[in-house]
């Protein structure tokens, strides 16, 4: 990320609202070609660790979007793996302009319910993505520089502001499942609740693990069947946090665990209470303090 | 007339696509010992005895790269030390057949050593493997090609 943000942001002044697209983005989109099958599709999304990717014409220009949800789909429709991308991709590609606002941006993918925007320069070519960890990047620094921030510890005592902390953000509701239902279920709650994972339990309603889109695609890749059990492709452990640990807290776990979103508690580990995601806290802001209402990004709930 | 089959390495290792990666990481220290050479890619081969990937490098370091590193590329403030436990922790529930490459080009034992030179130019590729109805039967090295030339050549 190439960011440069103007000395007064330092002064908690409404600077995030100034920032371009083009500020934000990341340069990078991982793209396919129209003709390439679901299976390469599904080792591009894990070797590249993304959860979308760019379909391109022969021309290289942006066709259409296969995301996880779309290989989840062809999965359920028992799609056989070598099933074209041209015929899965969802279309036209959402996206916005490298020149756009941020603010403009948030309102687009929140208009459409979706995670991230492709950037599309003037010639009609991809030039990057925008997806809401890039936000979260981008707000992490715009607080480290404020004088209010968590990272400043020369702030004075008078002066501690509120922070965040992971119960503000979370959601309390969770979806779990018990270990014996077919994976045709799982994909049928995961689609029901627009979830990006689900929790697996017991018989006797003890969390085991978690099963995430990502699993599902790579059970869909590995030949697993529609009608094998959870208990098949379910991840362990579940990474989780306790819902008074600071919002940075929380981000740098989801950071260092390579996962989008961490499971929540109130007394024990066992006892789950609710799932906080890395869009989540790009929906209020990254920092945990609540010195500058001005960078927060408020953007309807539910998306 | 020279052909893929003269200029083949047969001394080869390969990996099986039910391998985890993390497996797959020390058999290509191991691999590179006993070749006595750097192995940067490995041929993988089915239960069938057919070839149907090749595990590059290039394949292993995208998979390294942490996610979120521009995110947290932003900010110093964050230890990241004990990072790639974490992602060697992750690479055993990812196997080699989740990564790897799948077209692969490949040649007959016949194809002469030009046709082999042209092919590995052309695509920028630095090793072939040599395959008759699917069966590995040896892997051509860009630099076994190369000083295979030279030698002719003076």
């Amino acid at each position: 990320m190439d960011i440069t943000l103007p000395q007064e942001s330092t002064k908690g002044s409404a600077i995030f609202s100034r920032l371009k697209v083009k500020d934000t983005m990341r340069r990078h989109t991982v793209s396919l070609s129209t003709e390439k099958s679901i299976a390469t599709a599904i080792q591009t999304l894990i070797k590249h660790k993304v959860n979308s990717l760019l379909i391109q014409d022969e021309k290289g220009y942006p066709v259409g979007v296969v995301t996880k949800t779309e290989i989840m789909g062809a999965f359920y429709a028992a799609m056989p793996l070598s099933t074209q991308l041209g015929d899965i991709m969802g279309s036209p590609v959402i996206h916005c302009a490298p020149t756009d606002t941020l603010e403009s941006a948030l309102v687009t993918m929140q208009q459409y319910a979706i995670h991230r925007l492709y950037v599309i320069d003037a010639a009609s070519m991809a030039v990057g993505t925008l997806a809401y960890p890039d936000i979260v990047g981008t707000l992490y620094k715009y607080c480290c520089s404020c004088d209010f921030g968590l990272h400043r510890k020369k702030t004075d005592i008078g002066k501690v502001k509120l922070r965040y902390t992971v119960k503000d953000v979370m959601k309390p509701e969770i979806v779990m499942v018990p270990v014996n239902i077919s994976i045709q279920e799982v994909i049928e709650q995961l689609s029901a609740f627009k979830l990006g994972a689900l929790l697996v339990q017991s018989e006797d309603g003890i969390p085991l693990g978690v099963i995430s889109r990502t699993d599902i695609a790579l059970a869909y890749k590995r030949n697993v069947q529609l009608d094998d059990l959870a208990a098949k492709i379910y991840n362990t452990p579940i990474i989780s946090c306790c819902e008074t640990t600071t919002l940075e807290e929380a981000i740098r776990k989801m950071i260092f665990s390579e996962v989008g979103r961490l499971f929540t508690y109130n007394e024990s580990p066992e006892r789950i209470s609710g799932v906080l995601s890395l869009s989540d806290t790009a929906r209020i802001r990254s920092g945990s303090c609540q010195a500058c209402s001005s960078s927060r990004i408020e953007v309807q709930k539910n998306i | 007339m020279i052909t893929a089959r003269h200029i083949m390495s047969t001394n080869f290792h390969s990996l099986s696509p039910e391998t985890p990666v993390s497996e797959a990481l020390k058999l290509f220290q191991t691999a590179s010992e006993k070749e006595g050479r750097k192995v940067f890619g490995m041929m993988v081969i089915d239960n069938n005895a057919k070839l149907v990937g090749i595990l590059s490098m290039y394949d292993i370091l995208l998979f390294i790269q942490p996610k979120h590193v521009h995110i947290w590329g932003e900010m110093s403030d964050i230890d990241v030390s004990g990072l790639l436990d974490t992602i060697f922790q992750k690479s055993k529930d990812i196997l080699v057949g989740d990564i790897m490459t799948t077209e692969v080009l490949t040649v007959d034992g016949d194809a002469h050593l030009f046709a082999v030179l042209e092919l590995m130019n052309r695509k920028h590729i630095r090793r072939l493997p040599v395959t008759k109805h699917g069966n590995v039967l040896g892997i051509v090295y860009i630099s076994d090609l190369f000083f295979h030339l030279v030698e002719q050549m003076s």
